[in-house]
């Protein structure tokens, strides 16, 4: 099978600003490092949907905005598609929709149809390619009366809807959900959840990275889990192993 | 794809991009109508004022304004018209980052596959043609209502002066950007260029009237070459030949500024990639 995506050795850190107590010892220095991923190694083949799994701050959400190419990572690379990230930047960037837990990233003052024909601009559709996968996305969502409002006037769902129809519009090979189901209703996760696992299985080359909190997505949608702990892999393979994994930890803790 | 294939398409995509983005910020301008409505109506009240302050000037007379034609209306209201380019250039686009920034939509546009100097420079375009409209309102105001007069104006030097000032503005905004985007607040160029710029400039007076040393410091201003030669270009009808010098420094600062800004465009991305800076504000 194809590798999609192929992630090795990464490793990213923070500068944080020091305790007082710790400038006090070292006054000379203001910052301390903060390991957000340690040694992060995984690959992705075509078809697959890789569960991104993890407590908050464990990491998750670095590791997604590396794979965007809005984060460098200190240590290690990411190859895409057999291409490189870092030196391949721009290109990359083309064949990833990345759908961020942050909602707001919109032009407050368009209409979502405005917002969506800038965005797709920018990923290189235009013309009547542009009008038919905006209308073609928009239909699919059921929201083409809902994209002739203003972005200021959408609701947290509706809002993460529309960041879900940016990330599908130039068809991208590889998918960056991060907390994609958050903001929505039952009705609309499940929904989304099907565009997605469709989207992925109707191309050959495509993938998909999907962050969650909850478990019971992971049986729906994923055939592969990274759990992250405070920047370490914890566990890697496939749901089955997963469900198995956990059950162990439950008698671990259990134990103790 | 051939070469001369290749290049047309990446042309026809950077006209394509400049456009979806002038579209859209002409669009958010438009949405504020009020504010849309007072900048033009304060175009109005500052050539008043100035046409009044060159009232209780006229007759009066004066060898610093001599050299301009000794008319203050025009001397100022040129000055006042060119330096809203820097305004475009500095203030006004900076602010416009920033706002993306505290929206969060300046990670969504750098998500995209265009490069982020590009992003700079199309950002900014419509700021641009902004001020074009505004400094043609200046003119049309002067000439309409307060009787202004040029003497026999060179309009084709007047406009070689006006885009080389304009690509000034653009490349120092393109590098104050850039380090907003990794500093957040109180970017040092858009001080020194701004806030400096409009003193040592002379925007409302000539620059002759500063004491030797400043006067030394305002040839290192871009704004002063491009005042002056819009001056002599309207005002005294200068050919290029006579506004030589002040042409040169315009396309001095434009062959150094112009590396200059894809190299600090290219750090600045590179540490607000390393410290995640597209997200924060």
């Amino acid at each position: 099978m194809q590798t999609v995506i192929e992630v090795k050795n990464i490793e990213k850190t923070f500068k944080l600003n020091k305790s007082l107590a710790k400038q006090f010892f070292a006054p000379f220095s203001h910052w301390e490092k903060f390991y957000a991923l340690k040694n992060i190694s995984f690959s992705i083949e075509a078809g697959q949907i890789l569960a991104l799994v993890g407590a908050n701050g464990s990491g998750k959400t670095t590791l997604i905005r590396i794979i965007a190419d809005l984060l460098l990572a200190d240590q290690g690379t990411v190859n895409i598609a057999g291409q490189n990230i870092k030196s391949n930047g721009c290109q990359i960037r083309k064949k990833i929709g990345y759908i961020s837990s942050d909602e707001r990233s919109f032009f407050w003052r368009l209409t979502g149809k405005e917002n969506l024909k800038f965005f797709g601009c920018l990923y290189g559709l235009s013309g009547r390619l542009l009008e038919r996968r905006i209308d073609c996305c928009l239909a699919e969502f059921d929201f083409e009366k809902e994209s002739r409002k203003l972005f200021r006037d959408y609701s947290a769902g509706m809002r993460k809807k529309l960041t879900i129809i940016r990330a599908l519009l130039h068809q991208p090979h590889i998918l960056l959900l991060d907390e994609v189901t958050n903001s929505l209703d039952l009705e609309s996760a499940e929904k989304i959840k099907d565009i997605i696992k469709k989207y992925i299985c109707a191309a050959p080359s495509r993938a998909a990275i999907w962050s969650t909190h909850r478990f019971e997505e992971l049986n729906q949608l994923c055939e592969k889990v990274l759990m992250i702990e405070q920047g370490r892999v914890a566990f890697l393979g496939n749901v089955s192993q997963f469900s198995y994994y956990l059950k162990k930890q439950k008698q671990l803790s259990r134990a103790m | 794809m051939s070469r001369r294939h290749s290049i047309q398409n990446i042309f026809i995509t950077a006209l394509r991009n400049a456009l979806t983005f002038v579209k859209k910020d002409m669009k958010i301008a438009l949405s504020y109508k009020f504010q849309f409505i007072f900048q033009f109506a304060q175009i109005f009240f500052s050539v008043a004022m100035i046409f009044f302050i060159g009232k209780m000037l006229e007759g009066v007379p004066n060898k610093h304004l001599k050299v301009y034609g000794g008319d203050y209306f025009s001397f100022a209201l040129i000055g006042l018209a060119v330096s809203s380019y820097l305004r475009a250039g500095l203030v006004t686009i900076t602010n416009d980052i920033r706002q993306m920034m505290n929206q969060g939509t300046l990670e969504a546009v750098c998500a995209a596959p265009v490069k982020y100097m590009s992003l700079m420079i199309y950002s900014s375009l419509w700021q641009f043609l902004f001020e074009t409209i505004r400094v043609s309102a200046y003119f049309v105001l002067g000439f309409s209502l307060f009787n202004m007069k040029l003497q026999n104006p060179n309009i084709p030097a007047a406009i070689l002066t006006m885009l080389l000032t304009a690509m000034v503005f653009l490349l120092l905004g393109t590098i104050s950007c850039s380090i907003l985007i990794v500093i957040k607040r109180g970017d040092p160029i858009n001080w020194i260029f701004s806030s400096l710029g409009a003193l040592l400039a002379g925007t409302m007076f000539p620059v002759s009237v500063l004491p030797g040393w400043l006067g030394r410091l305002a040839m290192f201003m871009p704004l002063t070459h491009g005042l002056e030669a819009m001056r002599k270009t309207l005002l005294m009808s200068a050919s290029v030949s006579d506004i030589a010098n002040n042409l040169i420094a315009l396309g001095g600062f434009v062959i150094f500024l112009l590396p200059l800004s894809f190299y600090i465009n290219k750090i600045s991305m590179t540490a607000a990639k390393k410290c995640g800076a597209f997200a924060t504000h």
